[in-house]
């Protein structure tokens, strides 16, 4: 998959980027979601130019490789101002795996699985699922697996679990995604129908989303952005709540916005009938 | 009140501090995925109220009767990802005897509120209002104006207490109470555990009241100072593991596999990369090397700092010039008798190196002259035992020559076959006080207080040297008398000499040299 990458120069990637660094800060995103605030603190310290896809608004894959080497590079060889905030940060976690083992018996492990991911539209992901597996599923066999996994759908993601050789139970499987960054200000034009919404001056707005397929969970869409599922997604949401598939799809979205942006998602909100948590968004 | 719930208000009364409530929603809100945890205290009139707020995943209507509102009910019991597993953690907010406590929670499609009375009974409530996770009021009544302060003092304290390392930035009152994870030691190792976020720190501290704690997902188990059962006294410690967990009433951790598993661990780590770790730290001259050397007398003194014999092969010590000085050659020159210690650099300290000796530097009162204690044995420092002469300068030798040569004749007539040379002593102590000369068999090398002042056995093969003192008043006044009769200076100052080293034939000596005089005269 490719994705339409803007270049922004340093001077105008430093104010797209403390503007994003405070609308990550702004939120206050859960465990469901990655570490937005290791995220805005690395942000924070990124020097240069970025590259920026225009899908989600985010910095691109290659932007986070980059920030991860210079953070290598400063636990390595530490030698400044820059490199010793970002030797205090946790790594930036591009593809990365976290398995806490919930409990276990002779055959099977009780897993709660993070991996936390960055995907080539810049969606910063992490996957959260609560698994029985056998003994031999091993931490690498499950990253092989969820990897390629993490940026579907999340029925998708639970079909191809539920299929998984290995895997004997899924009681959850939840994605929660810093998905959209839109900031009017930075000349990144806004190309998809969420960022089109808000296509006025000095709007700067941040989504984080959360799809959530679970046993124990009263189904819902409270996502004021979603657009109807299509192709094997739809499919397999006919089959939900089934003897075959007894889990429940539960969609949510959060949204980080400035004063001009907030107007404009409280309209569509209240169009919606969702009840979504608007987090307020001072300009940096 | 069935047998359940009493037993359920006995558990909650053990609790020492009823506000420990907080820390028990706290929990909740970790345990819920929550990384912001909101605390405050309102005062509204006599009215108390105490809120926490979470982000968590929140409850259902399934979770809020099955396990929130039943009495040792917990959902995560068996799940070792949680802290809480007893159903306590919500229930604790009885002990602070509250008037009413209000449940606002959201989870998937579905947000309730939870209205509990003072007795316990509860309603449940569609919630109309934008929320995210869990919010939970408790309301007390306290019409005492000071006590309705102390009561936000105390929040504050036990707040902090046991939730400054959390995961999540828990909030007092809109202040982060976040506290890095951390231990005040001289030296510190960290030990990544299996679970991302846990690990253990070990310390090396001469402190008698070092800190060690438990804690689960960074929230306080147990905490006290000073040395711990069954670890070395100089060991102090805090270990954030998600197996560890705490008592019924939360004032013990479980002492089970994990338990005991954590132990080992910092018995192991205190005994093997701990020392390594203040070896190198003592290797490095850095700003807390005395914090280090206090700290390291300690487990040095069991011998761990020089065994195995790796270790003792790392120059940890200093040497009068500052250089780099291993335990083994350290030890092994005290053996021989080869090793003395100073203060610092002195023309003692040279005359020693001078001597052939290893000059151990041992400030006084220092972790320096602890740890030397600790691995060499107690010892004395050399300016204690010696005194070491200063040679003067050529000026001074020159001018004081007549009179250094007369003394020599004169103390030669007494059978005392000396070289006289004039120099300073370095005596900080000033153990010698104004005394005109010592006695030394070798002016090079350290003299020893014990000897300095008595007359040595002497022969013509065996010559011994007398150091005139300068800057002494007897001295400075033979010079001056010098200057006009040296013979005169030479007799009193050859008189001072002897009765200074308790010679009784001082006045004999003098009567002599008044006769010859005299003939002379005539």
């Amino acid at each position: 998959m490719t994705d339409d990458v803007v270049q922004l120069a340093a001077s105008r990637a430093a104010r797209y980027l403390a503007r994003l660094a405070a609308a990550l800060s702004a939120s206050r995103a859960n465990a469901s979601f990655p570490d937005v605030r290791a995220a805005a603190a690395h942000l924070r310290l990124a020097a240069g130019p970025l590259a920026v896809v225009l899908t989600s608004g985010l910095p691109s894959y290659q932007a986070w490789a980059r920030m991860r080497a210079d953070w290598q590079v400063a636990r390595e060889a530490s030698v400044g101002g820059r490199a010793r905030g970002l030797v205090g940060l946790p790594a930036p976690r591009l593809g990365d795996l976290g398995v806490a083992e919930r409990s276990n018996d002779r055959r099977t492990r009780r897993l709660q699985v993070t991996l936390d991911k960055v995907a080539t539209d810049g969606r910063m992901l992490r996957l959260l699922a609560h698994l029985t597996v056998d003994r031999s599923l091993d931490d690498q066999a499950l990253l092989d697996l969820l990897f390629p996994a993490a940026d579907l759908p999340v029925e998708l993601l639970l079909v191809r679990l539920v299929a998984a050789p290995g895997v004997r139970a899924v009681e959850r499987v939840n994605i929660g995604a810093v998905d959209i960054f839109a900031d009017i200000e930075a000349d990144v034009p806004p190309v998809d129908p969420p960022r089109l919404a808000l296509a006025a001056p000095g709007a700067v707005a941040l989504s984080l989303s959360t799809a959530s397929c679970a046993l124990d969970l009263t189904p819902g869409d409270n996502d004021v952005l979603s657009v109807p599922a299509t192709g094997d997604a739809a499919a397999v949401r006919q089959r939900l709540g089934t003897a075959a598939l007894p889990h429940r799809l539960y969609l949510d979205r959060k949204l980080v916005l400035n004063a001009v942006a907030r107007p404009v998602l409280e309209q569509r909100v209240r169009a919606r009938g969702t009840r979504t948590v608007l987090y307020p968004l001072e300009a940096p | 009140m069935t047998l359940v719930e009493d037993a359920f208000r006995a558990v909650v009364e053990q609790f020492k501090d009823p506000l420990a409530f907080l820390r028990e929603l706290v929990q909740n809100s970790l345990d819920a995925g929550s990384t912001v945890v909101d605390v405050d205290v309102r005062l509204d009139g006599e009215l108390v109220t105490f809120e926490v707020r979470d982000t968590g995943d929140g409850m259902d209507r399934a979770v809020i009767e099955g396990k929130l509102l039943r009495m040792f009910a917990s959902d995560k019991e068996g799940d070792a990802t949680k802290i809480g597993k007893f159903g306590i953690g919500f229930k604790s907010v009885f002990a602070v005897r509250p008037e009413q406590v209000i449940v606002d929670t959201v989870r998937g499609a579905e947000a309730w509120r939870v209205v509990i009375s003072e007795q316990g009974a509860w309603e449940l409530y569609p919630l109309d209002e934008v929320l995210e996770g869990t919010r939970v009021r408790v309301l007390r009544r306290e019409p005492d104006q000071g006590a309705r302060a102390r009561l936000v003092d105390d929040s504050r304290a036990t707040v902090q207490r046991w939730c400054r390392y959390a995961d999540a930035d828990v909030r007092f009152c809109g202040a982060s109470i976040r506290t890095p994870f951390a231990l005040d030691a001289a030296v510190t190792v960290r030990v990544p555990l299996t679970a991302p976020g846990d690990e253990l720190l070990v310390g090396l501290t001469a402190a008698r009241d070092a800190p060690w704690g438990f804690y689960n997902k960074g929230l306080t188990l147990l905490e006290g100072a000073g040395p711990f059962e069954g670890l070395a006294p100089w060991v102090c410690f805090r270990v954030r593991d998600g197996a560890l967990e705490h008592t019924l009433t939360r004032d013990n951790v479980i002492h089970d596999d994990a338990y005991y598993r954590v132990m080992a661990l910092i018995d192991e780590t205190a005994r093997g990369p701990l020392i390594v770790a203040a070896l190198a730290a003592l290797e490095d001259d850095g700003p807390t090397r005395d914090a280090v050397c206090r700290a390291a007398a300690l487990p040095a003194a069991t011998g761990l700092l020089h065994r195995p014999a790796a270790r003792a092969r790392r120059p940890v010590l200093r040497d009068a010039r500052a250089r780099p000085v291993t335990i083994e050659r350290a030890r092994s020159a005290t053996r021989k008798g080869r090793a003395v210690r100073v203060t610092g650099p002195s023309a003692l300290a040279w005359a020693a190196e001078h001597d052939g000796q290893l000059v151990l530097l041992a400030p006084r009162v220092s972790g320096e002259a602890a740890l030397l204690d600790a691995l060499l044995g107690p010892g004395q420092l050399l300016h204690e035992t010696h005194v070491a002469i200063v040679p003067a300068a050529d000026k001074e030798q020159w001018q004081a020559a007549p009179l250094a040569h007369a003394t020599a004749a004169l103390l030669a007539t007494a059978g005392h076959l000396v070289d006289v040379v004039v120099g300073r002593l370095d005596d900080a102590d000033q153990g010698l006080g104004d005394v005109p000369a010592v006695f030394a068999a070798d002016p090079a090398r350290p003299v020893p207080r014990s000897t300095a002042l008595t007359v040595p056995q002497t022969s013509k093969r065996k010559r011994a040297s007398l150091v005139l003192c300068l800057d002494t008043p007897v001295v400075a006044d033979a010079l001056r008398l010098a200057e006009t009769d040296t013979w005169l200076a030479a007799c009193l100052l050859a008189r001072a000499v002897m009765a200074c080293s308790g010679d009784a034939g001082a006045e004999a000596l003098a009567a002599a040299c008044w006769r010859k005089r005299a003939e002379r005269g005539a």
